[in-house]
């Protein structure tokens, strides 16, 4: 998956999870309000960092790394249900205060931040349990908090806007306005869009450094660094599977970042660095061609402030 | 003495046991004290496994992780080993296990872990494969067979390597399609399963040979197999029984035209491919003896003519869309037949049929639409191969030039290419073309050509975007070929792959809307809601009557109101709904800021007040003014009347109008509102008490139905908190369910639009003779009670009061007998310039028992619209012991955790009416009409019709 169609997939999936939490949430009629919108707030955190955490996970991994994609999702799940709860609860206590939308606004601006974190949870908590570097985690978490927080901010005032767009249009009876499904359907749907494509965004426009697959196995994808080492081979294990070509070894190459580079690690089974064999390890730079077997990666780098 | 080395012949001293020159060991000093075993060294504390096996040295620790590798695996995972080698001072051996743990192939690390500890007893692993022989006997072409390879590592450590049969066509590794390499690793022994391709098999009279190459860190094998497949005969005419290429040539020789035939037929084809040899006669064949001749020259039995071509380059020009065309020629200096064929791989070149004429073939060659790349000169090459093979390379040159042609169309049938449909104009390629066998035979593709050298040949000249392999036979799973150059995120088919989802969110969406249409605009108008909401009778059942003039009671008009009924069988005949017919025993009090006011008395010195109404008691602003508008599509029949309280600037609005019972249709409801304004610049605490002096018939104390009681209320009850509120409290005028007679019916709860009692107290009316003592308790008189004066608080007295009154001149104690349903609206901020409706509606009840003969009398109450509890409520007469009523739920209905059978509640001793009320409470999913139906233990049944409606009556 190319980077455009990540940012598409996101946005795509963001609203189609937000629509999701929109049905589950919709029959709920508690007698409290602020709990009934804490959990419909839950329901919209549950299906968008359950469509965000899936396309990440899989644009990354294999189908074939069910556990490791169901752990990322899980606990994306689950930070990002708490992320809907809290929002929907504050933005409904402090609406209930002063009934003005910017309260609301608030509310899933927090929806949005913590549904940003989810996706980078799981990475940052078992780096530092395993003891492993855990900046570029945090990279990834912070990316996802400042798209989060702006999707949820940009996606608030355009479903307030939504909102008062369709009841204006479609209601003027109190007793309709209470049972129509486009207000609330729409303005969940264009909040998850908005978080989805703004946390793909931050993550894209961010990016320090990716690779794009140019030859072989899922060619056209591009894939983002975003650990301190990553494995590339025909694994199930690796961070960049590279199936179906028998010239690749389960583990062919490593690319670990040395403090401001990355370098390029051959594991002994021939890998080749614009054409050359790669003796050991070689410093990658921008446009650097990586060939394993029938399969070439393009690596690329944002240029450093230094430069 | 000296000692010399054995090996560098150097001298050394003697006390030396090795050399100093090359550390070889001296003569005689080995058994001595030869090297340190530091494999053998013990441990200071053992390493013990899970199962209790304990490592005293690195020997025995190596032995350990071999026999229990698993366990081995998951204690390096978990630490354990890097942590012991850290403790016995090996940083080198911890290194070792942390970067193992983490290696992609935890086997493989480990492996290598092992490899590096100092022990005297790892051996390197050793390949042993078994059989190294396979003779599989005979084998009928096309059928499979299988066997196993067993590998089987006799030394130590893993043994990793490579097992191959790229040589051989015929035999596959694996399981399923099979690879014809596969690469393993194991610790003790693996099982390959080898499969004989039945297609790749040729038949031949020798033994047919493959090889299965074995390459691994233990050593390397070769592994035999031979297969004898035995040559089908020819089956037909005058070559039947031939079983070589040679005997088909001899028995042709012999009877030429009885075979000429068969070659022309492709009869012999077919047998070289049911043998599983290459045909060698390439394209098509020819006629006649012509066909026997090609077949001569293909094998090399005949010299064949030597042809010339009449072009090694052409040169095209076009304009784009238009189609070019061009003829080579293919011709032999002899009188002998000439035989041609072409193909090509320029995607937008076409082959035509190729014309042979004796000693001339004619090669058609054609551009069905020039590309629509004006002025650029692109370049193809077509490969004509003519008798005995002799093979001809043409270079196509194509010039496009003037504008862009209109778009040609396609004959049917022909496949496009879709990446160059996107690039350019559309073009047939190689592989196109094929599915077009009937009318150009000449283009095959690439798997189809059957003689390696010649697939190398066109593989030279065919773009890597244009070969078309259907197989797997290039060794590899993963078809890279086919995979390049096709960029599924650009082709037309990924495209609309990724818009689909997006299209189903946006029919999601578009559903939403299209549900709320259909609600807004569609549904009412589908239920035919005019029909719905008009009424069955547009007669008024109820008369409204206002105290607009002062009389002996009330100095001053209060409008005050009271209600009556029309008799159902005698219209003029009226019925008293309130005690007084004028309302002169109601009242409505105002709380603001703490102060009472009573509602339309503008006298601070009346006498009779029981509070101070101050130097600012209120002002009639209006009285008794028509209402505007239109209820159930006929003007409002009500009045309004305003009430100014210049010491608070609030003003107060009593509306009062009789409207359509919200099941009966009928003019049967008294809607009663208070509009609270505050048009004060400051806020205030605001609150209203509305005290209705009911009356049925004659009666003056009818006991009450309340939803959720057990039993009538007779004496009093007060509903404290405004959830504790009933929708509604009903009374019957008389004893018979059968015929009730005149059925009061107050509803508390009418309207979003309207705020709902946050208490009602349902009591005795506060008649100022209860303000006496009464013997014979002497009990202290209740001031409270000043009848139509009365202040906020109503006194707390039963309806069956007892009091003293005066009868004959002689003093009796009596029953009051009299009721009153006192409704408060409790104080609440009212901030200024908002204002705050509350309201009630009382009047005639809508109730039925014909069905269950008197038994069950049925009433519903609530706002009666979807998602919204209502109630109803069965009374049931003379209730049997033990007897249970039953109600049968329409779908889309349901009862809010209550069950739809409940027992029904004796009558309490003593109680004036033997009837016994029955509650649940309903909500609707749904708007619609529904038939509600009680059934009792004792069989009598009882139906309501409920109409639920999107908005409610009083909205």
């Amino acid at each position: 998956m190319s980077f455009r169609l990540f940012i598409y997939y996101c946005m795509l999936c963001g609203g189609g999870g937000a629509f999701l939490g929109w049905m589950l949430g919709r029959p709920l009629a508690l007698n409290n309000v602020v709990l009934t919108q804490g959990f419909k707030g839950m329901f919209l955190g549950f299906g968008i960092s359950l469509a965000l955490a899936l396309v990440d996970s899989l644009w990354v991994f294999s189908l074939r790394n069910v556990a490791a994609i169901f752990a990322r999702v899980a606990t994306a799940v689950v930070v990002g249900a708490m992320g809907g709860l809290l929002g929907g609860l504050i933005g409904q206590v402090l609406y209930g205060l002063k009934d003005w939308g910017i309260f609301l606004v608030f509310g899933w601006t927090i929806t949005g931040f913590l549904i940003g974190v989810s996706l980078g949870v799981f990475d940052l908590l078992s780096s530092l349990v395993l003891g492993r570097n855990a900046s570029m985690a945090l990279r990834k978490v912070l990316k996802g908090l400042l798209g989060g927080t702006l999707g949820g901010i940009l996606g608030g005032i355009l479903s307030l806007m939504l909102l008062a767009g369709w009841t204006h249009l479609l209601g003027g009876d109190p007793e309709v306005e209470r049972r129509l499904w486009s207000p609330s359907s729409w303005g969940f749907v264009s909040l998850g869009a908005c978080i989805g494509l703004l946390i793909s965004v931050a993550q894209v426009v961010l990016k320090e450094a990716w690779l794009k697959v140019e030859a072989g196995f899922r060619k056209g994808r591009e894939v983002i660094l975003t650990k301190p080492e990553i494995t590339i081979g025909r694994a199930e294990s690796c961070d960049i599977g590279l199936f179906g070509d028998p010239q690749i070894e389960k583990l062919h190459a490593r690319i670990r970042r040395e403090g401001n580079r990355y370098v390029l690690i051959d594991e002994g089974a021939g890998t080749y660095l614009n054409d050359d064999l790669v003796h050991g390890s070689a410093t990658l730079h921008a446009g650097d061609a990586i060939r394993l077997g029938k399969c070439v990666l393009r690596f690329g780098e944002r240029q450093k402030q230094e430069q | 003495m000296t000692l010399v080395c054995r090996n560098c012949s150097r001298v050394n001293p003697l006390e030396a046991h090795y050399c100093y020159w090359d550390g070889a060991v001296l003569d005689g000093r080995a058994r001595e004290s030869g090297p340190i075993a530091v494999g053998a060294q013990p441990f200071l504390s053992p390493f013990v496994f899970p199962s209790g096996r304990q490592c005293r040295n690195f020997d025995e620790l190596v032995l350990a992780c071999y026999g229990e590798w698993k366990e081995a695996l998951d204690l390096l995972r978990q630490g354990y080993l890097e942590s012991f080698f850290g403790a016995l001072g090996r940083a080198d051996l911890a290194l070792t296990a942390k970067q193992a743990v983490h290696s992609a192939d935890a086997d493989r690390g480990l492996d290598h872990l092992l490899s590096k500890l100092p022990c005297s007893n790892r051996e390197p692993p050793k390949l042993f494969a078994q059989p190294l022989e396979v003779n599989l006997g005979q084998i009928a072409r096309l059928g499979g067979r299988r066997f196993e390879l067993h590998l089987e590592n006799q030394g130590m450590g893993l043994l990793q390597g490579t097992v191959a049969c790229d040589e051989t066509a015929w035999l596959m590794l694996g399981e399923g399609t099979g690879s014809p390499r596969k690469v393993f690793q194991t610790l003790n022994e693996f099982t390959l399963p080898v499969q004989v391709q039945g297609k790749a098999l040729r038949a031949g009279n020798k033994t047919l040979e493959g090889r299965l190459t074995i390459e691994s860190n233990g050593g390397s094998a070769v592994v035999i197999v031979r297969a004898d497949v035995p040559v089908q005969p020819f089956p037909d005419g005058v070559l039947a029984g031939a079983t070589s290429p040679r005997q088909i040539a001899e028995k042709a020789k012999a009877n030429p035209k009885g075979a000429a035939p068969l070659f022309e037929k492709g009869a012999i084809a077919a047998w070289y491919e049911s043998n599983g040899w290459t045909y060698p006669v390439q394209g098509p064949a020819s006629s006649g003896l012509g066909a026997i001749q090609q077949f001569f020259e293909a094998l090399g039995l005949v010299k064949p003519p030597v042809v010339e071509i009449s072009e090694t380059a052409i040169h095209l020009h076009g304009a784009p869309g238009t189609p070019v065309e061009h003829v080579l020629q293919v011709q032999a200096a002899e009188k002998r037949p000439v035989f041609a064929h072409a193909v090509t791989a320029t995607p937008w070149l076409q082959i035509g049929r190729v014309i042979l004429d004796g000693r001339t073939a004619r090669v058609p060659i054609k551009v069905p639409a020039v590309p629509a790349r004006p002025g650029e000169r692109l370049q193809g090459k077509v490969l004509v191969t003519a008798n005995g093979g002799q093979r001809f390379a043409v270079e196509v040159t194509l010039t496009i030039g003037g504008r862009i042609a209109a778009r040609v169309d396609r004959a049917p049938g022909v496949v496009l290419d879709m990446d160059h449909v996107l690039a350019a104009m559309p073009v047939l390629t190689a592989a196109d073309v094929v599915s077009e066998v009937e009318t150009v035979p000449e283009v095959v593709a690439l798997d189809e050509v059957p003689s390696p050298r010649k697939r190398q040949e066109i593989m030279e000249v065919l773009p890597a975007t244009h070969r078309r392999r259907s197989g797997k036979r290039d060794g590899s799973d993963f078809d890279e070929e086919a995979r390049a150059g096709r960029d599924p995120e650009k082709s037309t088919g990924g495209i609309s792959k990724h818009l689909l989802p997006l299209s189903v969110l946006a029919l999601l969406l578009f559903a939403m809307v299209a549900h709320d249409l259909w609600m807004i605009v569609l549904e009412p108008a589908a239920r035919g809601d005019e029909a719905e909401n008009s009424l069955l009778d547009t007669n008024p059942r109820i008369v409204l009557q206002f105290h607009d003039k002062g009389d002996q009671v009330l100095k001053a008009p209060s409008m005050r109101f009271g209600l009556l009924a029309k008799d159902a069988s005698n219209p003029d005949r009226l019925k008293k709904l309130t005690f007084d017919e004028h309302g002169r025993s109601n009242n409505t009090v105002l709380m603001v800021d703490g102060k009472q006011f009573l509602f339309g008395e503008a006298n601070p010195d009346e006498p009779s007040l029981g509070f101070d109404l101050g130097d600012s008691p209120g002002e009639w602003v209006e009285m008794k003014t028509k209402l505007q508008g239109e209820t159930a599509g006929r003007p409002r029949d009500g009045y309004a009347s305003t009430w100014w309280l210049p010491g608070r600037k609030l003003r107060i609005i009593q509306e009062v109008e009789i409207v359509p019972g919200a099941q009966s249709r009928l003019l049967d409801t008294c809607l009663v509102r208070y509009i609270l304004e505050n048009r004060d610049t400051l806020d205030h605490r605001v609150g209203i008490r509305f005290m209705l002096d009911t009356f049925i018939g004659a009666n003056d104390g009818v006991p009450f139905t309340i939803p959720g009681a057990t039993d009538l209320c007779d004496t009093k009850t007060n509903f404290d908190r405004p959830e504790r509120v009933p929708d509604f409290i009903q009374a019957l005028e008389k004893d018979d369910l059968r015929n009730p007679g005149t059925v009061a019916y107050l509803q508390f709860r009418i309207g979003k639009n309207v705020e709902s009692p946050s208490r009602v107290f349902l009591g005795g009316w506060p008649n100022p003779e209860l303000r006496k003592p009464s013997p014979p308790f002497r009990r202290r008189g209740i001031d409270g009670a000043r009848a139509q004066l009365t202040g906020w608080v109503v006194p707390d007295i039963s309806i069956q009061e007892r009091m003293a009154i005066l009868k004959n001149k002689k003093r009796e104690i009596v029953e009051a007998n009299d009721s009153a349903v006192t409704m408060y609206w409790g104080e609440q901020r009212l901030e200024a310039g908002k204002s705050r409706v509350v309201g009630f509606t009382y009047g005639l009840g809508n109730v039925d028992s014909r069905e269950s003969g008197g038994h069950l009398l049925l009433t519903v109450g609530g706002r009666l619209v979807p998602e919204v509890e209502f109630t109803l409520t069965a009374l049931v007469h003379n209730p049997q012991p033990g007897e249970t009523l039953t109600l049968d739920l329409p779908s889309k209905l349901t009862a809010e955790g209550q069950q739809l059978t409940l027992p029904v509640p004796p009558v309490p001793a003593g109680a004036k009416r033997p009837d016994s009320p029955v509650t649940w409470r309903l909500r609707a999913a749904k708007d619609g009409k529904y038939e509600l139906s009680v059934r009792s233990s004792t069989g009598a049944k009882q139906k309501m019709p409920v109409t639920i409606r999107v908005r409610g009556v009083f909205d």
